[in-house]
């Protein structure tokens, strides 16, 4: 990770903080439902959840995930209903695993492996909680699918966070080797 | 990006590529009725089910034609007075959603049965 969670917040952190979450939220908003897979979104507003986790850590990324539910739940008009909880439970499982797997293997993986894992925790977790609550019949033959397409989608949005990392690197900090991540 | 990142990324295509083709094989389930429409009314239609092979004379705009269910619940056109024959060399359908067509009969064969796949849709 980098040297902002080693320094105290400051004002500039908040606000940077806020602006992910407010991205977060704006493209959760207009995320594309996918054609072909019925119930399955692109998942873009993870980029945001992505550069958070970098950027200030697990506890920060919980915070921001709670604040995109709750608003976009506002929004929408379904908070507390089963679309905002399967929202919830869906990125918190995979905020927890990615910051697992960064601590257990972040010196050989890089960002793009952490974010498929993340994608398809955020798709397991989500049919967990389905089954859990048993709100739709099981089916199981649409796990795999849901899995390979949270890896595929996953593997996008650690690509496309990698770079937006760079550029925020070079920006804000002089240049960074992306080599890092 | 690490060297195990373009591994995930091969694994991935690979992981998609073994879905498609398992979803559209499972996909392939045999529908059960075939629908015979002329200028757009039902003409006739034939259960896909049956084993035993049905021939159906019909006519369409332009002339009589021909209609072969096989039995092993594929439907096909064998002959036409079309120009064309388009709908004579048509794969022969038999999956929910297939279709035989022939534009200058004004005849369309529609396949109808269970497992069109979606029957919900959450958003």
């Amino acid at each position: 990770m980098r040297s902002l969670n080693r320094r105290s917040r400051t004002t500039q952190d908040t606000l940077r903080f806020a602006l992910l979450a407010a991205v977060a939220i704006v493209i959760n908003y207009f995320d594309p439902p996918l054609p072909f897979l019925p119930g399955a979104k692109l998942g873009l507003s993870q980029i945001s959840t992505m550069l958070c986790l970098e950027l200030y850590g697990a506890l920060a990324t919980v915070a921001l995930v709670v604040m995109r539910v709750l608003v976009t739940g506002i929004i929408k008009g379904n908070l507390m209903t089963i679309t905002s909880l399967l929202s919830f439970g869906g990125s918190l499982g995979a905020v927890i695993v990615m910051v697992l797997l960064r601590k257990a293997f972040g010196k050989h993986i890089g960002l793009p492996t952490v974010s498929t894992m993340g994608g398809v925790c955020n798709n397991v977790s989500q049919y967990l909680l389905l089954l859990i609550t048993n709100t739709v019949a099981t089916l199981w033959y649409y796990l795999p699918v849901l899995v390979v397409a949270g890896g595929a989608a996953g593997y996008l949005i650690g690509g496309v966070s990698l770079a937006v990392l760079s550029r925020l690197d070079r920006a804000l900090h002089g240049s960074v080797p992306v080599e890092q991540r | 990006m690490k060297r195990s990142d373009r591994i995930t990324g091969l694994i991935i295509l690979a992981a998609i590529a073994l879905v498609a083709v398992s979803w559209i094989v499972m996909h392939r389930t045999p529908g059960t009725l075939a629908v015979i429409h002329v200028d757009g009314k039902v003409i006739a239609t034939v259960d896909l089910t049956s084993r035993e092979p049905q021939t159906l004379h019909i006519t369409g705009v332009l002339g009589p034609m021909v209609i072969v269910a096989d039995g092993k619940g594929s439907i096909r056109v064998t002959e036409s007075t079309c120009p064309d024959q388009i709908c004579v060399r048509t794969t022969p359908a038999r999956s929910p959603g297939d279709q035989v067509i022939c534009v200058p009969n004004h005849m369309v064969i529609t396949v109808e049965g269970k497992g069109t796949g979606i029957d919900a849709l959450a958003q």
